[in-house]
């Protein structure tokens, strides 16, 4: 019995070892259809790794924007700063309010904003985080703020690129740098991601009922409190969707009381009019054309309710 | 309680710890420390249906006392029908109430009747088809004079409730299992880690096979009309290799926790895929349910004796009964049928008892002819899986018409395509394995035997660092927990 005992915990020990040798050997060497469970690319969709290495450069901006791709698709920091505000965009593919909990502490108290502009839209609500957790992995330091969010996500996927990428941090491996330009897609500083101008395909939308899972809704509520008790401001913006995808959510107005509840809210679904082909590139974002339309009306919304955020 | 799931993982080790080291070699305590964990364990699911259990437990001990002691045959066989009907009563009301009521409205309203809708929403106790033959197999072997009746309550509720196999089998019988209960089981070293080999092997079948291929499974039945006959060729394949992974992987586990507590169960599967015709699959697949209606249904319904056309009737009841056991769906009545139909030619030719040591026993290699049989083999039992996996009758024809469509060339386009490969390849190694391994009980027992110990571990880790590479991400609960 003594004996079996000891030789699961030696066993145990050697494959912890194992473990840790054949991952980054698989990671190193493996192409992606051999490691599933191993996500170690670069994500350039949301160029999340240059949006980082600018955030960790940055000082004392007027308004820093949280959310998913919603965020460095919706918000442009060139018509704000035209406009008298610094800012910048903090957004990241697929991001869940685990993660925004993440960046918030790590980069709050460097951009010292006097506003946070967080993007909610409903499905981040029903995320396990996984994708932006990744993200974040891959891209960012690891520490024990990434342990904590990995525990949370409790998905091998997040616990192999953990463990891949704090090894490579220790043995100092560059990463590899993300172009500026990607396909049709241009990271711009502060954060966020110009698309040329392209116009979205009719789609078939479903409907989709609106609910919270108790983790990300906890997540929320946690980040709204952070950010009150550094003295900031919140603004919580729905940014517009293809209208015909809006009009088939359902539950909308529990999701209206839920963030009411919580800080200064407006759903720019019901004060703009878009066009679900001429204003989106796809099912989901806004393209440049959109984007102009939207913005100064959110600047002129953040100047009505928050006229002492302007410092210029 | 999941096997493949954190809470099993704390679960596991802290019983091992209190039956080896509280219990310290005291049967009493062993087997009161295995009753109150099998309870723990059936309760973590729905803790109300524990009362089912242990309704079960509390009649068949009675009843098996009853019997024994009655001398008279007419009353001992009143008392086993007594235990037979509340038994399968529970399962029928439980798992068939449904089935019976909607027929029985389907036929009124054939005939122009309309009868109100009055469908229950029944929740099936997970793993009452398991337990309950589990305990009529303890009745009708004392009925039969095969098995004393035991005094010990804790013993036989050990016997009916042990957890490892409690859900999804084997299906143990009385003769086997009981008397383990009966003495102070001992630690031995060379069977708990023989064990813990088996479970890592289950978990291979199950996290990376059956999940796996579970994925796109789901998705090809579920978009069945819009796909090409590749597609669906694949979709029905990877079926045959799911369910396989699923329920050998967790029968694996099963078998190899009950060694880490040095019990004994019996082997559910020998290698079904290398069956070189129906009836030696029937040999090789879930071995503990179809030796359970060999048993108890075959042979009192006279089995192979008798005249030609007894023999038949008795061939297609059991597998039509062995059918509608895996649930409440025309569908299975169909695969049993089909089992049944494919079974017939080697019945009536007397070729049914012809493969009975397992292919290419004493080479490496089969030889062509074999490998024809066995592809046929295993093309026909993919056939009935595509019965056992549709919703209902009109999916698996429809399913089966597009299997018979010109578009066997189209390359299928399925989500995470790459993963196809992957998946394929992982099927690879599992077959590699098991055919070298196919002498064993399990195919992995033969790997690192005669290797040094920091070989074999390292194997061992290895293999780990695989399942952990490959597996599906989401927890997935085992197919046979429906049943």
């Amino acid at each position: 019995m003594k004996k079996f005992i000891k030789n699961c915990a030696l066993f145990s020990l050697g494959s912890l070892l194992v473990y840790v040798l054949a991952l980054l050997a698989w990671g190193t060497w493996m192409p992606n259809i051999f490691k599933p469970n191993l996500i170690n690319d670069i994500e350039t969709g949301g160029m999340t790794q240059l949006r980082l290495e600018e955030a960790k450069t940055i000082q004392q901006k007027n308004i820093l924007f949280l959310g998913s791709s919603h965020t460095y698709r919706s918000f442009d920091p060139r018509i704000f700063e035209a406009a008298g505000y610094s800012s910048f965009n903090l957004g990241t593919s697929s991001q869940s309010h685990l993660q925004t909990e993440i960046l918030l502490q790590r980069y709050f108290k460097q951009i010292q904003p006097k506003l946070v502009v967080y993007e909610v839209y409903p499905e981040t609500f029903l995320y396990d985080g996984l994708e932006s957790g990744l993200d974040l992995i891959k891209e960012d330091t690891i520490d024990f703020l990434a342990l904590q969010m990995s525990l949370k996500i409790n998905n091998i996927k997040a616990y192999n690129a953990l463990v891949y990428e704090y090894f490579m941090q220790i043995l100092g491996k560059e990463r590899k740098t993300l172009s500026k330009i990607q396909g049709v897609d241009t990271y711009i500083q502060g954060g966020f991601v110009a698309r040329q101008l392209q116009q979205a395909q009719l789609q078939n939308f479903q409907s989709e009922y609106i609910h919270f899972s108790a983790f990300q809704l906890n997540s929320f509520k946690r980040n709204i409190q952070f950010i009150k008790d550094q003295g900031c401001e919140v603004l919580l913006v729905f940014a517009p969707i293809p209208p015909s995808k809006y009009k088939l959510l359902e539950g909308m107005p529990h999701f209206d009381t839920v963030m009411q509840e919580q800080a200064h809210y407006i759903d720019f679904n019901t004060c703009i009019s878009l066009n679900d082909t001429l204003d989106f590139y796809d099912a989901n974002h806004l393209n440049q054309k959109g984007v102009t339309i939207f913005n100064p009306i959110l600047i002129d919304s953040i100047k009505r309710i928050f006229p002492q955020i302007k410092d210029q | 309680m999941l096997f493949n799931s954190l809470d099993f993982a704390v679960f596991l080790p802290l019983v091992f710890f209190l039956y080896w080291k509280i219990a310290n070699g005291n049967l009493r305590w062993q087997n009161i420390i295995v009753v109150l964990s099998s309870l723990i364990f059936y309760g973590w699911w729905d803790w109300r249906f524990l009362s089912l259990l242990l309704f079960s437990m509390v009649l068949d001990y009675t009843l098996g006392i009853l019997i024994d002691k009655q001398e008279e045959q007419k009353k001992r066989k009143r008392l086993l029908a007594i235990s037979l009907l509340i038994n399968l009563g529970f399962l029928a009301s439980f798992k068939y109430f449904n089935f019976f009521l909607d027929n029985f409205q389907a036929a009124f309203s054939f005939f122009g009747m309309k009868i109100p809708s009055t469908s229950l929403h029944i929740i099936l106790p997970v793993g009452i088809s398991f337990y309950t033959f589990q305990t009529l197999s303890y009745t009708i072997d004392i009925y039969y004079k095969k098995l004393k009746p035991t005094k010990d309550f804790i013993a036989f509720a050990a016997f009916v409730s042990f957890f490892p196999q409690l859900v999804a089998g084997p299906i143990e019988r009385a003769t086997n299992l009981l008397p383990q209960f009966y003495t102070a089981r001992k630690f031995d070293y060379a069977n708990a880690v023989n064990g813990m080999r088996q479970i890592l092997w289950g978990f291979f079948k199950k996290l990376v096979i059956a999940d796996n291929c579970a994925y796109f499974v789901n998705y090809i039945f579920g978009h069945s009309e819009n796909m090409p006959a590749s597609a669906l060729a694949l979709g029905a394949f990877f079926f045959a290799f799911q369910i396989y992974g699923d329920f050998s992987g967790y029968s694996d586990i099963a078998i190899g926790t009950a060694r880490l507590f040095n019990i004994q169960l019996m082997r559910n599967f020998a290698y079904p895929y290398f069956s070189r015709d129906i009836a030696e699959f029937w040999r090789r697949w879930h071995i503990s349910l179809s030796t359970w209606f060999r048993d108890y249904l075959y042979f009192p319904l006279g089995g192979s004796r008798g005249n030609k056309s007894q023999v038949i009737r008795n061939t297609f009841i059991i597998f039509l009964v062995s059918g509608f056991w895996h649930g409440a769906n025309w569908t299975f009545i169909v695969w049993g049928l089909l089992h049944a139909l494919f079974f017939m030619p080697l019945l009536l030719a007397a070729q049914n008892r012809k493969n009975i040591e397992i292919v290419a026993a004493h080479h490496s290699f089969p030889k062509l002819k074999e490998v024809v049989q066995m592809s046929i083999t295993f093309a026909l039992v993919c056939l009935a899986w595509i019965f056992f996996r549709a919703e209902n009758l009109t999916h698996a024809l429809q399913y089966i018409q597009g299997l018979f469509s010109r578009t066997w060339l189209t390359v299928p386009d399925l989500p995470q395509g790459k993963k196809v490969v992957s998946t394929l390849i992982m099927i690879g190694i599992l077959l590699l394995m098991e055919w070298q391994g196919r002498r064993q009980q399990y195919a992995f027992e033969v790997f690192g035997l005669k290797w040094e110990r920091w070989q074999r571990w390292l194997f061992y880790a290895f293999f780990i660092f695989i399942i952990i590479m490959f597996m599906q991400t989401s927890e997935t609960p085992f197919i046979y927990f429906q049943f």
